[in-house]
């Protein structure tokens, strides 16, 4: 049985990177398919690895690429069952409950018009934690791509818009103290889902350097 | 060469297989120790002869769908120069397969039963 050469290994994996397959854990489980398939083909043709690999690509290279869509399709449907799965458990609600009464008993204390200022500055607030997890995370453990932490990305930006969303419609919403309980909800829902964010992105980034040992950047 | 080319793309399979999927995996997983993607795919096509070809594009996503789920756990091992993702069952995964296999039983013999009425439930 012909087995590939490291070099060869390099070869398929430059290919694919230079595809647009960016992500590690995608292209790694790529690899190992490719170079099976070539491994096979070679074994049962005689064929050199070159020419394999140049009527396999002419073959398969839009079903490799329409295969990188969904695994990275996969990896966001991942993140938004696994968010939505936590926020229903009972720590995230007690967290949303704490934060609910202490926002309230502080908003009591400060006046109108120094909480339109306070609130129109919390979405950048609440950007700022989980980008700090996942830069540090990033840069201590120095893991690769992975698709599972960089689509992460992409609800940050979700929240993000939410968080601004919600921002402006309490800041058009606040006339008097009476509203304030409501102001407290978005503040509790606010900082509960930074919580969990940063939670999860943890979560992840443990998960990958617990998996994927041998892979460095 | 070509040929055998065409022949790696060539995915005839049933869409009667597709809602099968994942308890094919489930099962193979459930009668080894671990398995990896490539190894599946073969698996399948040697134990069926050929007749069930699965593509990467289907077998990929339904691995990380059961790993997300839990029901599987993955393992990265270095073998012949590359990295190579393995896949096995949790606890609950082989419970899931039980419960899968049954079903799947249940399917064929209510299917026998419509296909070939002399065939009765009981």
């Amino acid at each position: 049985m012909v087995r590939l050469e490291k070099e060869q290994i390099y070869f398929i994996e430059n290919y694919l990177e230079n595809s647009d397959i960016l992500y590690a854990d995608i292209r790694m489980e790529m690899i190992d398919h490719v170079a099976s398939e070539i491994e096979q083909l070679i074994n049962s043709n005689n064929l050199g690895f070159y020419e394999t690999f140049k009527f396999y690509m002419v073959h398969n290279k839009a079903t490799v690429l329409d295969n990188n869509k969904q695994f990275i399709k996969g990896a966001d449907k991942t993140i938004l069952k696994r968010l939505w799965v936590e926020l229903i458990k009972l720590p995230i609600l007690l967290i949303f409950c704490a934060v609910l009464f202490l926002s309230y008993k502080w908003l009591l204390t400060i006046d109108v018009e120094a909480l339109k200022d306070i609130i129109s500055v919390f979405p950048i607030l609440s950007i700022v934690p989980f980008c700090t997890v996942y830069v540090i995370a990033l840069t201590i453990y120095k893991i690769p791509r992975f698709s599972g932490v960089e689509r992460l990305a992409f609800v940050y930006l979700m929240c993000f818009q939410l968080f601004n969303f919600l921002s402006s419609f309490s800041s058009f919403y606040i006339q008097s103290k009476s509203n304030f309980f409501i102001v407290a909800i978005i503040m509790a829902m606010m900082v509960t889902l930074s919580v969990l964010i940063i939670k999860i992105t943890l979560q992840i980034i443990n998960q990958y350097r617990n998996d994927y040992k041998f892979m460095t950047s | 060469m070509h040929k055998n080319i065409m022949y790696i793309c060539f995915m005839a399979n049933s869409k009667l297989y597709k809602g099968s999927l994942v308890t094919i995996i489930l099962k193979l997983l459930n009668e080894s120790d671990k398995m990896y993607g490539y190894e599946i795919t073969q698996k399948v096509k040697e134990l069926t002869k050929g007749e069930l070809k699965i593509t990467e594009g289907a077998l990929y996503p339904a691995l990380h769908k059961l790993e997300a789920e839990g029901l599987l756990e993955v393992e990265v091992k270095k073998v012949d120069n590359r990295l190579r993702k393995y896949y096995k069952l949790t606890q609950e995964g082989n419970k899931e397969t039980i419960s899968k296999l049954e079903e799947l039983q249940e399917y064929i013999k209510t299917m026998q039963v419509l296909v070939n009425p002399k065939v009765s439930l009981e």
